[in-house]
């Protein structure tokens, strides 16, 4: 081997904790990068070929109950490449803990089902009568595991044990829901020889139909809908809600474009970073090499020679980097794609290795670090001879005279402070760059916390349209006096509200059904409702046939304005009535579903229940335990049932909640995965500027303990410098974090809730960044410390 | 005795080198003029501050002057740029250190074939026979394969003094090769700096060692940057 290569290996191995800091920086972005190509390449076709092999409904009609005659029928239209019927019930059931849960249960014919093929996870299949599966997505909610038994609460207010036989995929939930997905309720599957043991008719209620021709043409899908319908109608049954949705467009498309836009400008950054520790690691190893680089040109080296000698350090570097990078990205790459799979419920269609990803990391991997290191590399293959030899610069840039601002110090602190900070300040270029990194990291760090806390505080705003405690729905409507009279006699009840509650259709300018909404009607004088106006005004006392309408009105009917009428079927009476909007209320964005408020008495009017109600939100004084919630639905229930009320559903507010957003989860879950991944990089800086620092000043070191510093001082010294960069950066953090902050929030709010959300700020972040930052310094210090301190003075002092 | 050479090798006129240090400038050199013929073997003495390694680092092309030219033979050397000074250096210039400047990881053996690697001009077996026959001259065959940092301070010099003959160059320059030696060793290494010169090398030495005067030919004396003798002698 050539002399000059053996050199190289030498300068690989001589320092071999610095050799590491370089290939881990290196490595650090192309890990990243590798794991955030991986599931950007992987997830499109993931989402797009794994949701079209569901053979995707492209129709979803809600109907009045029907048989499989109909779906027979419908298949025959030349415009059907397939349809399956169901029955859909929202029900409730028991978990393990005895709380009550929404659950949407889907039964199909025994010979299952031609569209929305369900994707077998775990446990036995076919079903048989007396099971049921449960999708994955929420099925932790209950605490239960296949084979335990699931009580079904049904709507003759009967406990059924059902066995849970499977865990299964569906990548259709949420699209009736309008992209519900990480809002809706656990979804469960039956067959429909199930039907008769929870109270329900063998009847099916949703037809799914898979179209001919272009699925992905929303005007193909209107007329073929049109055309159903019509035919639908024809054959006497009634239409109740209609759903459109793309065969290649899966439920989560958006959520999954905001969390990949988000990793792609996450991955850059890392990149970024990554190369900002290469060039600092670099700089350094060439500072040390100046004479060396004198002396090899003394005897002949040219400075294209150098710079060749350096890039190939440099490729080796890469070489080892990728060795490392290419296998841990895949693996975490495939990790983190399950954990996405799982938590934003798609299937992983491309599987093996994403070749592409690999090819970028090799050439960003060989390239990076090439354009990085260059600068400094250039740097000290340029340096004159009789410079390189006086040692008058370092490669790394001049170390600046602070003999002013050392004097400036001393005046404030101990001169050993004023040391430690004039060499914070020393090299300016290494300590920005530094700088640079860990506040763009400790910035990433500190927006993940908050934007995890703006949508916890975003979902939790949701909860002031929900404030009592328990929600009751009766099997029939009573009077509320009567019921609010019985209620108020259970102890611990505080109050009671009868509400009015049920369906709309919404009736289009031709006539036409539009969507289904939900509408709530409380009484004038409620204070369960703290509403946020988007535009207009809340409900006033006094007033008739007004409506405020969530926000989700805005995103699919984007002309509606203040003042504006529109039409509806209350209560699917068939009876058309016409309402003024008064305002648009703020919830959840566009997956707050489409949902409303009317005043009571207007309800009252066209719900033809005259004045009786079927709802009725209850508080408890805070000494009842809301967690004992099957022991206080019994006592509410035997209380009412006593005295001739047909309680259907008790159910905790906070449960809704808690199950409307447990798959924001993976939000917050994402959110820390990012933290750690910056937090690890942001180590790495720093232990790479602290290291390159005490390094450089070895032979001071030595000076100040010829001159009598104890080891304790020295390490006091360069303690003082690490932490005094931690909070330095820690400083930058908090200054990068806002617009980062502002990036990631409106991303995933655009993405899931279709608006903007409040910002909200988690002090946890900004504690945890600083006691990290804190830590780090200290950690990347004592090492390089310890090790100067561990040299003789007279080694020290020999060290050129 | 080999017979000399005497056709001029090196012409320097008008040299003068200053540095600036902020507002301050220090003349290092002012106006330094003289030849120096092929195979003499030249001392180059004063006090610590005359402008010695100056010099030195002039005729070896390490520095550029403020003023004057430097000939080497046909080559006007500050005329070249940084690379063609290190290619034209590689050729012509054996240069040794007062710290010996040998690269710490690599073998006796790989120092000396450093300069040939970058000259890119042999065949790894003849540069590996080549720097192995230059380390026996220097007396070093038994620790070829030995890293700098196991032999003495003495036995380092001579191993840069193998490296800097190993491109067989016309010029030797030495910059107080024996200043971190003690005197024994000293002796030793002047001893083969003797022998150089003795197979008609041109050889320039920087030294402040008054006893080693009497081993040179010719004598350049600087004082505060200026030329203040140049003697021809009779080498001992």
């Amino acid at each position: 081997m050539k002399p000059s290569l053996k050199k190289i290996y030498y300068d690989f191995s001589s320092n071999f904790s610095r050799s590491i800091l370089v290939i881990l920086s290196i490595a650090v972005g192309l890990f990243a990068i590798g794991v955030i190509l991986t599931v950007w390449l992987s997830i499109s076709v993931d989402l797009r070929v794994g949701y079209e092999q569901s053979n995707p409904a492209n129709i979803y009609l809600t109907l009045s109950d029907f048989d499989n005659e109909l779906v027979r029928d419908i298949r025959k239209n030349p415009a059907v490449k397939a349809a399956s019927g169901s029955r859909t019930v929202h029900l409730r059931a028991q978990a393990d803990d005895g709380e009550l849960h929404q659950i949407k249960i889907q039964a199909f014919p025994e010979n299952g089902m031609q569209t929305n093929t369900l994707e077998i996870l775990e446990g036995s299949w076919p079903l048989e009568k007396g099971q049921i599966a449960i999708e994955n997505y929420k099925f932790e909610r209950f605490g239960l595991d296949i084979g335990d038994s699931l009580l079904i609460k049904t709507a003759n207010d009967k406990l059924v044990p059902m066995t849970i036989a499977a865990r299964v995929r569906d990548q259709s939930v949420g699209v009736q829901e309008f992209s519900q997905v990480f809002i809706g309720s656990i979804a469960g599957y039956i067959t429909q020889s199930s039907l008769s043991m929870i109270d329900e008719p063998n009847q099916l209620n949703l037809l799914k139909i898979a179209v001919n021709g272009d699925g992905n043409d929303m005007e193909h899908l209107t007329q073929v809908s049109t055309a159903l319908t019509d035919q639908i109608k024809k054959a006497n049954y009634l239409v109740f809600s209609i759903t459109q949705a793309k065969t290649s467009e899966h439920p989560t498309g958006d959520y999954i474009n905001a969390i990949a836009g988000t990793l792609l400008i996450i991955g850059v950054l890392i990149l970024f970073l990554s190369g900002t520790l290469i060039y600092n690691t670099l700089s350094a190893i060439l500072a040390q090499q100046i004479r060396q680089i004198g002396a090899m040109k003394t005897i002949g080296a040219t400075y294209r020679k150098l710079v060749m000698m350096y890039m190939y350090l440099i490729f080796v570097y890469s070489l080892i980097a990728l060795a490392i990078s290419i296998p841990t990205s895949i693996v975490a790459a495939n990790w983190f794609r399950q954990f996405l799979a799982h938590g934003i419920n798609y299937r992983i269609v491309r599987t093996g290795v994403v070749w592409e990803t690999i090819v970028v990391q090799v050439v960003l991997g060989l390239l990076i670090p090439q354009l990085a290191g260059f600068i400094p590399v250039r740097k000290g293959a340029k340096i004159s001879i009789q410079r390189a030899l006086s040692k008058m610069q370092s490669a790394s840039g001049k170390r600046q005279d602070n003999s002013g601002a050392v004097k400036g110090l001393t005046r404030i602190f101990p001169r050993p402070v004023a040391l430690s900070l004039r060499n914070t300040f020393s090299n300016r270029t290494r300590l920005f760059l530094t700088m640079v990194t860990l506040s763009i990291g400790g910035g990433i760090f500190i927006a993940s916390f908050n934007v995890t806390k703006t949508i916890d505080n975003h979902v939790k705003s949701m909860s002031m349209y929900f404030q009592a405690d328990l929600s009751i729905s009766m099997m029939d409507a009573y009077r509320p006096d009567r019921v609010e009279e019985e209620m108020k006699a259970i102890p611990g009840v505080i109050s009671v509200e009868g509400w009015g509650s049920g369906t709309a259709v919404v009736k289009l300018a031709n006539d036409q059904d539009g969507p289904t909404i939900s509408i709530n009607a409380p009484p004038e004088n409620t204070t369960l409702v703290e509403p946020k106006m988007k535009m207009g005004r809340w409900l006033l006392p006094g007033e008739s046939n007004v409506i405020v309408l969530g926000e989700r009105f805005l995103y699919s009917f984007p002309e509606l304005q203040v003042g504006d009428k529109i039409k509806l079927d209350v209560n699917k009476t068939g009876k058309n009535s016409e309402w003024t909007i008064v305002g648009f209320f703020s919830m959840g964005g566009k997956s707050g579903g489409f949902l409303a408020y009317i005043p009571l008495s207007s309800w009252m009017t066209v719900s033809g229940t005259a004045t009786r109600l079927s709802r009725y939100e209850v508080c408890m004084d805070e000494s009842v335990d809301l967690t004992n919630i099957a022991g206080l639905t019994d006592t509410i229930e035997s209380q009412l049932s006593s005295k001739g009320f047909n309680v259907r559903l008790i159910q905790k507010n906070d449960t809704f909640i808690r199950d409307s957003s447990s798959g924001l989860n993976i939000l917050s879950a994402f959110l820390f995965i990012i933290a750690i991944l910056v937090a690890f990089v942001g180590s790495i800086g720093m232990t790479g500027t602290m290291s390159l620092n005490v390094m450089e000043r070895t032979r001071e070191i030595g000076i100040l303990r010829s001159i009598g510093a104890s080891d304790k001082a020295v390490m006091e010294n360069v303690l003082t410098e690490g932490v005094m960069i931690g909070i330095l950066s820690w400083l930058g953090g908090i200054i990068l974090s806002f617009p980062i902050q502002k990036f990631m929030s409106d991303a995933m709010g655009f993405a899931v809730f279709g608006s903007t959300m409040e910002t909200a700020f988690a002090w946890i972040g900004y504690v945890l960044w600083l006691f990290l930052s804190i830590i780090i310094a200290v950690l990347a210090s004592i090492m390089p410390a310890k090790n100067a301190i561990r040299l003789t003075i007279r080694e020290v002092l020999s060290i050129e | 005795m080999t017979e000399y050479d005497m056709t001029s090798l090196i012409q320097v006129s008008g040299l003068e080198k200053t540095y600036k240090q902020g507002t301050i400038q220090t003349q290092a050199l002012k106006n330094i003029g003289f030849t120096v013929h092929r195979g003499e073997y030249v001392g180059i003495v004063g006090k610590s501050g005359a402008g010695k390694t100056t010099l030195l680092n002039m005729l070896g092309g390490l520095d550029k002057p403020t003023a004057g030219d430097i000939r080497v033979g046909r080559v006007n050397v500050h005329k070249l740029n940084e690379d063609g000074r290190s290619r034209w250096r590689s050729r012509t210039i054996g240069f040794i250190f007062q710290s010996f400047e040998l690269i710490p990881g690599l073998s006796l053996l790989d120092n000396v074939m450093l300069p040939m690697d970058f000259l890119g001009e042999f065949h790894p077996k003849e540069s590996r026979e080549k720097a192995a026959g230059l380390l026996a001259m220097v007396g070093l065959e038994a620790h070829m394969l030995k890293m700098p940092s196991e032999i003495s301070g003495g036995q380092q010099q001579r191993v840069a003094i193998a490296r800097a003959l190993v491109n067989d160059p016309e010029i030797l320059l030495a910059d107080e090769p024996t200043g971190r030696l003690d005197e024994a060793t000293s002796q030793v290494v002047f001893d083969l700096f003797d022998r150089i010169s003795a197979n008609g090398m041109t050889l320039m030495i920087v030294t402040h060692d008054s006893t080693l005067e009497k081993r040179f030919g010719r004598l350049l004396r600087l004082s505060d940057g200026n030329l203040v003798d140049d003697t021809m002698r009779e080498a001992k």
